[in-house]
C-alpha cells in the first residue's frame, strides 16, 4: 500500500509532519474552483486544458488574486471531528425502541463534520517595524483567502460542483488525508476589543468523501507497526500538538 | 426497568428494474380490501441534479433534430412515415411488362434505320416513343406510377434511415452527455421503443378530414418525454421490499405494482423532491374490461382488441358460473379456466372475444417476449400456480364440485393448522425459493431458466443472501414480472347451494341480478360486485398475488397456528385436476418451513404506540328484518315481488333492547334469498356484523410487516379481536425518522368473561354472550 509505505518512510526518518520537531504541520485548503482557475490562467497556447477552463465572464467576477490554496499551521486552537449517529427513539406503551438507520454495512453514522477554531496571530498593521507589518499583512491576506474560500460558489457555470478539499494531517492522522466536501458555514469571527492585534475565528466543514478512506487508517497504521517490528526501530513519538493559541499562526 | 430494544429498518425500492433505494426519503404503503380500488404506495426521492426529472437539456439530447438546420423535415421524417397512398394516391400495380415490351420494340424499330446517324437515331426513337405513348396512354400512366413508386420507396427508405440515424444519435447523446447513472440507464432503456400511431401531421392547424388522418400513419415513442416529466412512466413496474426492523435478517415484499403518477417539489433552497405514486396489481383489473394488461407493451395487440374493449356489451354474463368459476374467469379468461362453453352463454347472445396477444416485458436491464396471452383474462397471472383453498370438513356442493377438476384445489380441512397452511401458501416473506417459484411458467416453457439461488452469495448458514434475491427479483421485472402473480381463493368448503340445504341457497350460483348491462364495467368493479355479495375480501398481497378470501371475522390468532408450517405435516392436501391428494404439489407452494403466523396477529402492549377506539351508538341495531324471494333475478322484477302472505324473516337482540331500545334495520340483500330460513340466517349474520362495526378503531404499532387486510388482530392489552381492513406501513428515513404500522379495523369482538372448554377466551360482538357470535359459517351452515 503506497500510503503505508509513505508512512513507513516517515517513521524511518523520524520525521512526521510537524511531529515534535518544532515545525508545524500544514493543513492545506483548496477547492476545485481554485484548481481550475489556475488552469484557466494558463497561456492560450497551452491546449488540452480547454475542458477545465472557466468562462471568462464568470472569472471576471471573481477576485483576481485568488491563490491556488490556503495553508494553515496546526496551531488552530481546536479541530473537532463530529459524526453523530442516525437513530431515533420511539416510545411504546411499554418500553422504547431505537430505530437505527443503517447503510449497506449496517452502520448508522451520519455525515462527518470537522470544526476548526483558531486565532489569526498578530495581524496588526500598526507599528514601527515594516518587516513585522509586512508579515502581519501577509497573515491577514491569507486569512482573507480562507474567508473567501468558505464563501466560494457551490456550483460552477458548467454545472460541475466546486468541491472543497482539506489536506489534513495530525497526530491521529500522520499521513495526509484529503477531506472532500464543503464548508457548511462561512468563516465566523468576532471583532473583539480585548484582542486588538488578532482575531479568533471558526468554521466548519462537511466531509462527503475522504482519501484514503478513514476506514483504511487502521490498516495503514497497523502495517506500519508490523514493518517496524521487523526493522526493530523505535517509532518516533507522534507528538503533533495542537497549538495553544498563544503562538502566532493561523492561515498563511 | 423499561424494555429497550433496537430496530434496524431498511427499504429497497425498484422502479423499471432500476434500484433507487439510496435516494428514498420516505415510503408509505397502504393495503386495503374494502376500498374497491388498488392498494397504493408512495415514495419520495431526493432528486439531486434533476436525477428523476427530464430537463430541457435531456429533451435536446433525445431529439437531435432540434439542432438540425431543417428540423421540420427531420421531425416529419422521424415521427410520421407517410403512407405511399398519400404521395401517389391509391396504389396501382405498375405495368412493368407492358412498359418493357414497348421500349424494346421502339429500340428495335429505330435501329433498323441504318442510314441515320446515332444522334438522328436517338431523335427518331424519342419521336416514335412519344407517338407510341400518345397512342397508348395506359403505358404512360404505368410509367408515371412506376416512377412515383420508386420515388416513394426511396423516400420511405430515407425516412427509416433518418429515424434510425436520429435514434442512434440520441442514444449516443445520452450515453456521453447524461452524467447521472440512474437517469442515463433509464433513458437508454426507453429510447427506441416505438408504437404505431395514426394522427395528423405535426404543425397542421387546418381542419383535417378523416381521410387525411387515415393516411397519416407512423411511429411514435412508446415512452414519450416532455420537459418536466418524471423519467418513470405510467405502468412502469415497481417493487418495494421492507426489512423487519426487529429481525434484520428477515425481508418482506412491501409492495408490488405499477407507477401510476407522481410529482415534484422544488423549494426555495433548490431542493428537489420527486414523489412517485403507485398502484398494486389490482390496477390491471381497474382498467381492464375484456382486454389485456393495462400495462401491456404490445400496442398492436391492444389495438386489435379495441373492438372487444369498447364495443362488446354483455348482458347477464357469467350468469351460470359459480363464485370460483367467476373469479378465475375474470383473471384468466374462460379458456384458461376451462369453463364449459354452455356455461358461458350470455343472455345477450354474444360469445367471449378470443384475442391473443403477446406481451413484451421491459426493464432497465433487458426485455423479454412473453407468451401469447389469453386476452379474455387480465394481466399475466399464473393459472398453474393458482389455487382454491377450501376450509372446513365435508364435501363441497355439486355446482362447486364441477370446478374442482379444472382448478388446483387445496383442502385445508379444519385442523388447528388449516389456516396457517393457507398463510404459508400466500406468505409474502422473501425467500430464496422465490427465484424459482416466481419465475413465469411461460418463460420456463420457452427454455429460459430462472436465476439460480446457487449462483448467489451465501450467508453464514449456507443460504443465499436474501438481499441478492431481492436484487434479482426487483432488478429484473422482465424475468420476474409484477403482474405474473397467483390467484388464491380461500372459501368455505360449503360454498354454494346444494339443493336440499336451504340455508346455503342464500348465495346461489346465479348472478343474474348483478348489474352487468353497462357500457363500461371494469373487471375490478365486477369482482367486487360479486365478492361483496358473499362478504368476501379481495386484495393484492404485497408479493403481487391476488387474494379472494372469505371473511375471517370469527377467527382468532390461535386459528392461524403458533407452530411452523411444513408442506408434509399440515394435514392439508391438494387436488390438482381432481386427482388424489398430492403433497408434492403442496410443496410447490410451501417449499420450505414457514411461519408461525399466529404470533404476528397478537399485539402486545410493548409493541403498541397508541390507539383510538370509539363506540358509535347510532350504529347499534337490535332488530333486523329481511324478505326472501321466490324468484331469482329479483332486482329485475323489483323487490316488491313476494309470496302472498309472506312474513319477512326477523331477528332481535333482546338483551340489547333495554340499553338501546328497538332499533330496526331492514336488510336489502344483494343476494338471492330463496327461503325463510335463508333470510333468517342472513339477518343473524348482518345484525352481528352491523353491531360489530359500531365500534371503530385504529391502532399504531411498531412495524408488523406480516399484517395484511382480512386478518384478525388481538389487542392483548384490551382483550379484543378485530379484523384488519387497512394497513399503512410508513417509513421516514434518516435522523429523526421512524417506521410504524397503522391499521384500521372493524368487526370488533371483545371479551365479556366467557371462556371455551380449553381455557381460551371467547370474543363476542357488542352485547356479549346473549348476542351470539359473529359467525360467517352461518351463511353456509358449515360450522
Amino acid at each position: 500500500m503506497v500510503l503505508a509505505a509513505q508512512l513507513q518512510n516517515l517513521v524511518e526518518i523520524g520525521s512526521f509532519p510537524g511531529a515534535g520537531t518544532g515545525t508545524r504541520a500544514d493543513i492545506v485548503f483548496t477547492s476545485s474552483l481554485r484548481t481550475r482557475l489556475d488552469l484557466t490562467r494558463l497561456p492560450e497556447s497551452m491546449k488540452g486544458w480547454d475542458n477545465s477552463r472557466l468562462p471568462a465572464a464568470f472569472v471576471a467576477r471573481l477576485p483576481k488574486r485568488l491563490t491556488r490554496s490556503v495553508t494553515m499551521g496546526l496551531n488552530a486552537k481546536t479541530v473537532e471531528f463530529q459524526q453523530p449517529k442516525r437513530f431515533s427513539k420511539v416510545d411504546t406503551r411499554d418500553g422504547s425502541v431505537f430505530f437505527h438507520f443503517t447503510d449497506d454495512l449496517g452502520r448508522n453514522e451520519d455525515v462527518l463534520t470537522v470544526a476548526f477554531k483558531g486565532n489569526t496571530g498578530d495581524i496588526s498593521l500598526v507599528g514601527d517595524d515594516p518587516a513585522v507589518i509586512r508579515a502581519n499583512l501577509a497573515r491577514l491576506v491569507a486569512w482573507h483567502q480562507l474567508w473567501y474560500l468558505t464563501r466560494e460558489p457551490q456550483v460552477l457555470p458548467d454545472g460541475k460542483e466546486n468541491v472543497s478539499t482539506i489536506s489534513y494531517v495530525s497526530k491521529t492522522m500522520p499521513v495526509v488525508v484529503e477531506l472532500r466536501g464543503f464548508f457548511n458555514r462561512a468563516l465566523t469571527f468576532p471583532e473583539e476589543g480585548q484582542k486588538p492585534s488578532s482575531l479568533d475565528y471558526s468554521f466548519e466543514f462537511t466531509v462527503q468523501e475522504t482519501f484514503p478512506p478513514l476506514d483504511d487508517l487502521v490498516d495503514i497504521l497497523s502495517e506500519t507497526l508490523d514493518a517496524q517490528a521487523l526493522n526493530q526501530q523505535p517509532i518516533a513519538p507522534a507528538a503533533v500538538v495542537l497549538g495553544s493559541g498563544i503562538e502566532p499562526g493561523g492561515p498563511r | 426497568m423499561t424494555r429497550v430494544r433496537n430496530a434496524f429498518p431498511a427499504v429497497r425500492v425498484f422502479v423499471f428494474g432500476q434500484e433507487v433505494t439510496k435516494d428514498v426519503r420516505s415510503v408509505t404503503i397502504t393495503l386495503s380490501d374494502n376500498a374497491r380500488a388498488p392498494g397504493t404506495c408512495e415514495f419520495v426521492l431526493a432528486s439531486r441534479g434533476d436525477r428523476y426529472v427530464v430537463t430541457e437539456d435531456d429533451i435536446r439530447l433525445l431529439n437531435p433534430e432540434v439542432e438540425s438546420e431543417h428540423p421540420e423535415v427531420l421531425v416529419v421524417n422521424r415521427v410520421l412515415e407517410p403512407a405511399r397512398d398519400e404521395l401517389v394516391g391509391p396504389p396501382v400495380p405498375p405495368s412493368i411488362e407492358l412498359s418493357d415490351l414497348a421500349a424494346q420494340s421502339l429500340v428495335e424499330l429505330s435501329e433498323r434505320r441504318t442510314d441515320l446517324t446515332v444522334v438522328e437515331q436517338t431523335e427518331l426513337r424519342q419521336q416514335l416513343e412519344a407517338a407510341f405513348l400518345d397512342a397508348n396512354p395506359e403505358v404512360r400512366v404505368a410509367r408515371a406510377t412506376e416512377a412515383l413508386a420508386q420515388q416513394n420507396l426511396e423516400y420511405v427508405m430515407r425516412t427509416q434511415e433518418a429515424a434510425d440515424s436520429l435514434d442512434a444519435i440520441a442514444r449516443e447523446n445520452v450515453e456521453l452527455r447524461v452524467r447521472d447513472d440512474v437517469k442515463r440507464a433509464i433513458l437508454l432503456a426507453k429510447i427506441g421503443w416505438r408504437v404505431p400511431v395514426s394522427q395528423p401531421a405535426p404543425g397542421r392547424t387546418d381542419k383535417v378530414s378523416p381521410e387525411d388522418m387515415a393516411h397519416l400513419r407512423g411511429e411514435a415513442y412508446r415512452f414519450p418525454f416532455q420537459v418536466g416529466d418524471m423519467i418513470f412512466s405510467s405502468n412502469d413496474p415497481v417493487r418495494v421490499f421492507l426489512r423487519d426492523p426487529l429481525k434484520p435478517a428477515v425481508w418482506y415484499y412491501g409492495f408490488t405494482g405499477f407507477v401510476s403518477g407522481g410529482g415534484e417539489r422544488n423549494d426555495a433552497n433548490n431542493q428537489q423532491l420527486v414523489t412517485v405514486r403507485c398502484e398494486d396489481v389490482l390496477r390491471i383489473l381497474r382498467y381492464a374490461r375484456f382486454t389485456t394488461n393495462a400495462g401491456i407493451f404490445d400496442i398492436k395487440a391492444l389495438k386489435q382488441a379495441q373492438d372487444a374493449v369498447v364495443r362488446t356489451f354483455y348482458e347477464d354474463d357469467f350468469s351460470k358460473l359459480n363464485l370460483l368459476e367467476f373469479v378465475f374467469t375474470m383473471l384468466f379468461g374462460s379458456e384458461a379456466a376451462a369453463i364449459p362453453a354452455e356455461l358461458l352463454k350470455t343472455t345477450g347472445g354474444q360469445a367471449f372475444p378470443a384475442i391473443d396477444a403477446s406481451q413484451l416485458r421491459v426493464g432497465v436491464h433487458a426485455s423479454t417476449e412473453a407468451r401469447v396471452l389469453n386476452s379474455t383474462g387480465a394481466g399475466a397471472f399464473d393459472f398453474a400456480r393458482s389455487a382454491v383453498c377450501l376450509y372446513g370438513n365435508g364435501e363441497p356442493p355439486s355446482n362447486v364440485r364441477r370446478s374442482l377438476d379444472r382448478i388446483n384445489v387445496v383442502r385445508l380441512g379444519q385442523s388447528a393448522s388449516a389456516l396457517g397452511t393457507y398463510l404459508a401458501m400466500v406468505d409474502h416473506r422473501v425467500r430464496s425459493s422465490d427465484l424459482e417459484t416466481m419465475f413465469p411458467t411461460d418463460l420456463a416453457a420457452a427454455g429460459e431458466t430462472p436465476t439460480l439461488a446457487s449462483a448467489l452469495s451465501k450467508d453464514a448458514l449456507g443460504e443465499p443472501q436474501i438481499e441478492e434475491v431481492i436484487t434479482a427479483i426487483g432488478g429484473h421485472p422482465e424475468r420476474y414480472p409484477v403482474d405474473a402473480g397467483r390467484l388464491f381463493v380461500l372459501a368455505p368448503v360449503a360454498l354454494g347451494p346444494d339443493g336440499e340445504a336451504a340455508t346455503r341457497s342464500i348465495l346461489a350460483g346465479d348472478y343474474t341480478s348483478v348489474e352487468t348491462r353497462t357500457t363500461w364495467r371494469t373487471r375490478l368493479a365486477r369482482l367486487y360486485d360479486i365478492l361483496e355479495r358473499a362478504e368476501f375480501s379481495f386484495h393484492a398481497s404485497p408479493r403481487g398475488d391476488l387474494l379472494a378470501e372469505m371473511p375471517l371475522w370469527d377467527f382468532d390468532p390461535d386459528d392461524f397456528s403458533d407452530t411452523e408450517i411444513t408442506a408434509g405435516g399440515t394435514g392439508a392436501g391438494t387436488e390438482p385436476g381432481g386427482s388424489s391428494v398430492s403433497m408434492d404439489a403442496l410443496r410447490s407452494w410451501v417449499p420450505e418451513t414457514r411461519g408461525p403466523f399466529g404470533p404476528h396477529y397478537r399485539l402486545a402492549r410493548g409493541d403498541t404506540l397508541g390507539w383510538d377506539r370509539n363506540l358509535n351508538d347510532e350504529q347499534v341495531r337490535t332488530q333486523f328484518v329481511a324478505s326472501w324471494f321466490p324468484i331469482a333475478g329479483y332486482t329485475k322484477l323489483g323487490t316488491g315481488i313476494s309470496v302472498a302472505g309472506q312474513t319477512p324473516a326477523h331477528v332481535e337482540l333482546l338483551a340489547l333492547i333495554p340499553a338501546f331500545g328497538i332499533r330496526q334495520e331492514t336488510a336489502e340483500p344483494t343476494v338471492y334469498l330463496s327461503s325463510p330460513e335463508a333470510a333468517l340466517y342472513y339477518c343473524e349474520v348482518k345484525l352481528r356484523q352491523w353491531n360489530a362495526n359500531a365500534r371503530t378503531s385504529n391502532l399504531e404499532m411498531l412495524p408488523n410487516l406480516q399484517l395484511v387486510p382480512n386478518r384478525p388482530l388481538l389487542q392483548v392489552e384490551r382483550w379484543r379481536v378485530m379484523t384488519v381492513r387497512r394497513v399503512i406501513h410508513s417509513l421516514v428515513w434518516g435522523m429523526g425518522g421512524t417506521m410504524t404500522t397503522r391499521v384500521d379495523v372493524n368487526s370488533e369482538r371483545a371479551w365479556s368473561g366467557r371462556t371455551r372448554p380449553d381455557g381460551r377466551r371467547w370474543y363476542e360482538a357488542i352485547g356479549g354472550s346473549p348476542s351470539n357470535p359473529l359467525d360467517y359459517g352461518l351463511l353456509w351452515s358449515s360450522r
